[in-house]
């Protein structure tokens, strides 16, 4: 806790720097609002992608199906005067006391306020075998070389039934390629939008034509000389020209290894999503684990989604401006997918304990996701979370109903006291 | 009088023809209504879908049928092949030949709707619209080889039906769309300026009603899954209005004018002691009256790299922050306050005294103002496309040495290009006299002075020093009266990534001491009143009761 912090002044003034690492949708925000907020000093992003801010979602969504175009993604940057965008940058290590940052191109970035919006990149599982025709699905890169591949193929195989694996497989058949998507659990989604939903989601989608192979694992995977063949554990083969794999991401925090922060999964951060640890540090976006108080449990947690990240942004700036007077941030979790007509839209939280209460719109019908259906999760008597199919309208009201909704108590957690200076390790490089 | 079955076969084929024109006139100005979203608001999209499908397949259907009955004149000079080959008719090769191009042309065009997902969307799209060059053909079709077409009022019945599609085409054209807009913001930019105008792009909106839980007081989802909105909104519902356009999955909602607040600058900006300063530290520079702003944006040369990559490419232009302009930034104008005056603490930020040379255009005639809509500002539109800069893993570093020394690195941090033997144990600083990479070229001579930050670590390799008791800072301090400056302090062209100070013996703070640069802002805002908050409440701003008017704009649900 700096001196100033604690005498009550603003945190940071008209001659210091912060830093914010990450353009993603985190990062852009954070950077809007701390210059919204009146941050008069310099700002600058460092982002590893070498595009401006865009938006991620739509490499999954529109970029894929072609009705957007990269510049379409674009992110207004209207509401970010002053702001250095310093892209195709990375940033390889942290010195929290020094509080500078070395950056791939060499050079030493000092700064006053950090923002970590680093985000997440994809992994492949372990123990798969690399080549061409072997796509992940994370950023505007990896759509761009899925959608050039998708032109030339016939056969797809999308590995993961998640969100991602989802839309993938809805834009390959929407593109009048034939789509075979491999899950572990016996219906789609099942984080996302829970059982219930799940299977009539799974039901929809191969009515539209998507060869779902529900409950099986990928044993292997073998280049062949066109294409690849997956041996799933069952002991069919699946055969496809390309092959996406979305089955996970990882925290990308090999830049904060050097500091005190706990980057066990994300980097852990206060109520107010301070980085724990650190001074003048600030996280948001996927990379953020932070207690939220909606989530009813005190135990911190990373949530990868679009408007979760935006309004972590936002509460990261307000947050590094406020120092110590920092109220808590408590967010709701939103998202929306759009797949073959399925308007799928969660709010709040899906949890296994919550009673669940289906409803649908119009009964009598037999594609039910497709003509409507509302899922509200109750715990305890309360609303904690909605799915909702092709419900706009009763989503919107539900949804409106939990964002009135008071939040809860803050919740208390320890945060590690930094770690003395004697402890400190000398920079190194971090590859 | 009895006609002639040559007569009456050309009667029929004419009236056909006729039809058809004004049913193919029809369904594709009926198109463009599609195309422009207009008639969403009132009618189902589905509906609209389907009256342009279905009147374009009529007309087509009787163009068809009007070349077949051509055939059927008994003395006719038609033939079968004329139908089908364009121009090889004999008696009106052109005029038979467009027509004959055009209803092919349509036939194409109709047939790539079925396969409009194997063609995607965009190139479906480019495709489609050559349904105005098949139109614009029939009608030069008809003006040619039409035998009714002697009459005057006739010929200009269908010269102007041409025109009207035509027209209403290049009406839907995005950068045509948005003018009457555009008109009207030069018209009344006053007026305009307090209020956040919201359009919602009907083809795209998907009706997920995201917009709503922002901004319920802007954005209503009817019960019919159709969106309504008010398109002009006050200032004090501007926030919420963004948010609800950054939330919108399918990204269909734009917003005109973003209220962008812009601090110019403070009061009391005592800038009388910091012009002089500036002059000083920058003596190198000779003619050059205006630095520019190296500090501010240690990278410019990078980001000029990258805007000029981006041109090169022909993709627009990147958004240049900060690269010349922070004339109108309060950088430095914020007051006499030393940053760094009271900093003995273990990295003194040797960019601050280069901030203080951003003063030499600054401030701009002493104004503290809120600018509102940012017209003094780099208007950062993103209109541009992707600027992709290519392989630009790491900034190619070989072209900054001209004029932003690129010394970042010879402190105590390794290079990275040589990472693989990091640390290096023994090795020397890196102080190449001839790398041009990291090190100005001869050319740049003031820069090869001796630099203060560049002292040898230490034969040790450590990259970091030990704990040197002494404070031999070669710094000078800010409060030092600008004569008094050393030559060589202004080296520090590029801020905070010039000579790194840790190089001096400086002994390091304890860890949790607090930091001393924060510790002599802190002094300086207790002292100071706090900088007037730039940004005032969404209650503060002045209301100016123009949003009274109920304007309630709907648009139809999602496309089918």
């Amino acid at each position: 806790m700096s001196f100033l912090r604690s005498v009550g002044g603003p945190a940071f003034g008209p001659r210091d720097r912060i830093v914010v690492v990450g353009t993603g949708a985190a990062g852009w925000s954070a950077a809007g609002e701390l210059r919204r907020l009146g941050f008069a000093g310099e700002l600058v992003a460092i982002g590893a992608e070498p595009t401006r801010p865009y938006d991620r979602t739509a490499c999954s969504k529109g970029l894929l199906n072609g009705h957007q175009k990269p510049k379409d993604t674009v992110l207004d940057l209207r509401g970010h005067p002053q702001v250095s965008w310093r892209t195709g940058t990375r940033v390889l290590d942290t010195d929290p006391y020094g509080r500078r940052l070395l950056l791939d191109t060499g050079e030493t970035l000092a700064y006053d306020g950090l923002v970590v919006a680093s985000g997440t990149r994809a992994t492949l599982p372990r123990g798969w075998p690399t080549g061409p025709g072997l796509h992940m699905l994370h950023d505007l890169a990896d759509a761009r070389s899925l959608r050039s591949a998708l032109s030339g193929a016939g056969r797809v195989a999308i590995v993961g039934g998640g969100l991602t694996g989802c839309e993938v497989a809805c834009a390959v058949t929407g593109m009048a390629r034939s789509a075979v998507l491999v899950n572990s659990q016996r219906f789609l989604m099942p984080r996302s939008v829970g059982e219930p939903i799940g299977a009539l989601i799974t039901a929809a989608h191969l009515a539209s034509g998507i060869d779902l192979r529900l409950g099986r694992k990928v044993a292997d995977a073998e280049p062949r000389r066109t294409g690849w063949r997956l041996l799933l554990d069952s002991g069919e083969t699946v055969s496809a020209d390309l092959v996406v794999v979305t089955a996970g991401e990882k925290p990308d925090v090999d830049w904060l290894a050097n500091t005190p922060a706990d980057t066990s999964d994300g980097v852990l951060c206060d109520a107010s999503l301070r980085v724990a640890g650190l001074d003048g540090v600030v996280a948001a976006g996927s990379v953020a684990r932070w207690p939220d108080r909606r989530h009813g449990t005190d135990a911190p947690r990373r949530v990868g989604q679009w408007i979760m990240a935006v309004e972590q942004g936002r509460a990261a700036a307000r947050t590094l401006l406020a120092g110590d007077y920092a109220p808590p941030v408590s967010l709701l979790p939103r998202f929306w997918s759009d797949q073959n007509g399925l308007r799928i839209e969660v709010c709040g939280r899906l949890s296994d304990q919550a009673d669940v209460h289906v409803t649908e719109l119009r009964p009598r019908r037999r594609d039910t996701a497709r003509a409507g259906v509302v899922a509200d999760y109750v715990e305890d008597g309360r609303l904690a979370g909605v799915v909702a199919v092709n419900a706009p309208r009763a989503f919107t009201v539900a949804c409106r109903t939990l964002l009135n909704e008071p939040v809860p108590a803050p919740v208390r957690v320890t945060i590690p006291e930094p770690a003395r200076f004697e402890e400190y390790q000398p920079l190194r490089l971090v590859r | 009088m009895l006609r002639t079955a040559q007569d009456s076969v050309h009667l029929v084929a004419a009236t056909i023809g006729f039809v058809s024109y004004a049913a193919l006139w029809g369904g594709t100005l009926w198109g463009t209504v599609l195309r422009s979203g207009w008639a969403t608001s009132r009618l189902r999209h589905q509906t609209v879908y389907s009256v342009h499908m279905h009147v374009v397949l009529l007309g087509l259907t009787l163009g068809i049928v009007h070349g077949i009955v051509q055939m059927a004149a008994p003395y006719g000079k038609v033939r079968a092949i004329d139908v089908v080959v364009p121009f090889i008719d004999r008696s009106d090769p052109i005029g038979v030949g467009l027509g004959v191009v055009a209803l092919e042309l349509m036939i194409a065009t109709a047939l790539s709707v079925l396969v409009q997902r194997k063609l995607g969307y965009a190139r479906w799209r480019a495709l489609h619209s050559l349904g105005y060059l098949s139109f614009t053909m029939v009608a030069a079709h008809l003006l040619i080889s039409g035998s009714e077409m002697y009459p005057a009022p006739v010929r200009t019945a269908v010269a102007g039906s041409w025109a009207v599609v035509v027209l209403a085409g290049v009406s839907t054209v995005a950068p045509v769309a948005r003018m009457p807009r555009a008109v009207l913001d030069r018209l009344s930019p006053r007026h305009r300026a307090e209020e956040v105008t919201v359009a919602v792009d009907p083809g795209k909106c998907g009706s997920f009603g995201f917009c709503e839980q922002e901004a319920p007081g802007i954005f209503t989802l009817r019960s019919d899954q159709r969106l309504a909105y008010r398109s002009v909104v006050p200032s004090d519902q501007a926030e919420a209005a963004m948010r609800a356009a950054v939330v919108c999955p399918a990204r269909a909602i734009k917003l005109g004018r973003l209220p962008a607040t812009v601090v110019v600058s403070q009061p009391g900006a005592d800038t009388s002691t910091v012009a002089p300063l500036a002059t000083t530290l920058t003596p190198h520079t000779g003619t050059q009256a205006a630095v520019p702003d190296t500090h501010a944006d240690p990278h410019a040369g990078s980001l000029a790299r990258m805007a000029a990559a981006a041109v090169d490419q022909g993709t627009g232009s990147h958004p240049r922050p900060a690269l010349t302009d922070t004339g109108s930034f309060p950088a430095v104008g914020t007051g006499p306050q030393p940053r760094v005056a009271a900093d003995a603490g273990s990295f003194p930020r040797v960019g601050a005294q280069a901030r203080v040379t951003d003063t030499g255009s600054f401030p701009r005639d002493g104004a503290q103002t809120r600018v509102t809509d940012s017209g003094s500002f780099p208007r950062v539109t993103d209109s541009g496309s992707f600027p992709r800069v290519t392989d630009s893993g790491s900034f190619p570093r070989v072209t900054d040495s001209g004029s932003f020394p690129r010394v970042t690195d010879s402190g105590s941090f390794p290079r990275v290009t040589d990472s693989s033997s990091f640390p290096r144990v023994g090795a020397q600083p890196r102080v190449p006299a001839g790398d041009p990479r990291s090190y100005p070229p001869a050319g740049v001579g003031q820069h090869t002075g001796p630099q203060p930050g560049l002292r040898p670590v230490g034969a040790n390799g450590h990259t970091r020093p030990p704990a040197v008791t002494g404070h031999g800072s070669p710094l000078p301090a800010v409060g030092t009266p600008p004569g008094s400056l050393p030559p060589v302090a202004p080296a520090p062209a590029n801020g905070h990534t010039g000579p790194q100070p840790a190089l001096r013996p400086v002994p390091r703070p304890p860890a949790r001491a607090p930091q001393p640069g924060l510790r002599s802002v802190g002094r300086r805002a207790a002292a100071d009143p706090p900088p007037e908050d730039p940004l005032p409440a969404p209650d503060q701003l002045q209301d100016t009761g123009r949003h009274h008017l109920p304007r309630l704009r709907g648009i139809a649900g999602g496309r089918s």
